[in-house]
C-alpha cells in the first residue's frame, strides 16, 4: 500500500502522542511513586459494614510504624464519623491511610484541593494512604448522591504540628 | 437600577436600529443584485440566459475553468501538516500541565 509521506509523518507523530500518553502514566505510578485507589480493602460483612475490622470505634489509631496513623471514618447520611462532628487530627510529617466504609448508602470521600478521592461503597473497605507534609486544614466532602441532605455531609481534617498534636486522642 | 434599565433599553434599540440599517444596505447595496420586478417574456431561453443578471442557472452553462492537476506524491499539504503539528503541540503541551501540574502537583495524594 502506498502512504503519502506526510501521512506517514502524522501516522508517526499520533504514535507517539500515545507514547508520551502511556509513558507520563507509568512514569507516575512506578518513578514518582503515585498510587491509586485499588481493592486492597476487601470486603466488609454485607449485613452489618461497619461491624468490623476497625469501624466499631472509628477514629484514628497508631499503625505499627511510627509517624503512620491508620484513620477508621464510618460514612453514614449525612456525617463523617469521624470529622463531621469532631475533626479528624493527624500530626504533620506523617503517613495517613484512610479506612472509609460506609454504614447505609454509597457515600464519597474526597478530600478537597487534594487526589484523595475515594467512594465508600456499603460492604467494601476502600483504603487510601497519603503522606502530609504541611500543616493545614483541609475539608472533607462527600461527591456521591447521598440523599437530601447530601450538599450538607461534610467534614475536616486537620493536619496540626507536632508540637500540637494531643497523641492522647489516638489510640 | 432604573438608569442601567434605561442605559439597556437604549442600547437595545441602537443595536436593532443598527441591525436593520446595515440588513437594509446589504439588501440594497449587497453582493447580490435585487431581483427583476417583474417578468417580461424575452423570447428564447439562450438569450433570457445571457441576459439573466444573476449569473448562469445550469451548472451546463458555466464555462470549464482551468485546472491544474498533480501527481498524489508531488502534493504536499504543507500546511495542514503544519496545522497538524500546532494541534499535536497542543494537546502534547496540555497533556503535561494536567498530569504534572495539576494532578502530580495537586497537594497531598494518594501514595498506595
Amino acid at each position: 500500500m502506498h502512504v503519502h509521506r506526510f501521512e506517514r509523518l502524522w501516522l508517526v507523530a499520533a504514535l507517539l502522542l500515545i507514547v508520551l500518553f502511556v509513558g507520563t502514566v507509568t512514569y507516575g505510578a512506578v518513578g514518582a511513586g503515585f498510587g491509586m485507589v485499588d481493592a486492597e480493602g476487601g470486603e466488609l460483612d454485607p449485613t452489618d459494614p461497619v461491624g468490623d475490622d476497625g469501624f466499631e470505634e472509628p477514629g484514628v489509631y497508631n499503625a505499627s510504624e511510627s509517624g503512620h496513623f491508620d484513620v477508621y471514618v464510618v460514612a453514614r447520611r449525612f456525617v463523617f464519623q469521624p470529622g463531621t462532628n469532631s475533626p479528624i487530627r493527624v500530626p504533620v510529617n506523617s503517613t495517613v491511610t484512610f479506612h472509609v466504609a460506609s454504614g447505609d448508602v454509597v457515600h464519597g470521600f474526597e478530600i478537597v484541593g487534594t487526589n484523595i478521592n475515594t467512594m465508600a461503597i456499603p460492604g467494601q473497605k476502600a483504603v487510601v494512604t497519603a503522606e502530609f507534609d504541611e500543616a493545614g486544614e483541609y475539608g472533607i466532602v462527600c461527591n456521591e448522591y447521598c440523599g437530601s441532605a447530601h450538599h450538607e455531609m461534610a467534614g475536616t481534617l486537620e493536619v496540626v504540628p507536632r508540637s500540637a498534636f494531643d497523641a492522647s486522642e489516638v489510640s | 437600577m432604573a438608569i442601567d434599565s434605561v442605559g439597556t433599553l437604549v442600547a437595545t434599540a441602537f443595536g436593532v436600529a443598527l441591525t436593520a440599517v446595515t440588513v437594509g444596505a446589504l439588501y440594497l447595496y449587497g453582493w447580490r443584485k435585487p431581483p427583476d420586478v417583474s417578468y417580461t417574456s424575452e423570447g428564447d431561453e439562450d438569450r433570457v440566459v445571457s441576459r439573466r443578471r444573476g449569473g448562469p442557472m445550469y451548472e451546463a452553462e458555466v464555462p470549464e475553468a482551468e485546472t491544474e492537476s498533480v501527481d498524489h506524491d508531488a502534493f504536499d499539504p504543507v500546511g495542514t501538516a503544519a496545522l497538524l503539528l500546532v494541534y499535536f503541540l497542543v494537546v502534547g503541551l496540555m497533556w503535561l500541565f494536567m498530569y504534572f501540574v495539576e494532578f502530580l502537583g495537586n497537594g497531598p495524594t494518594v501514595v498506595g
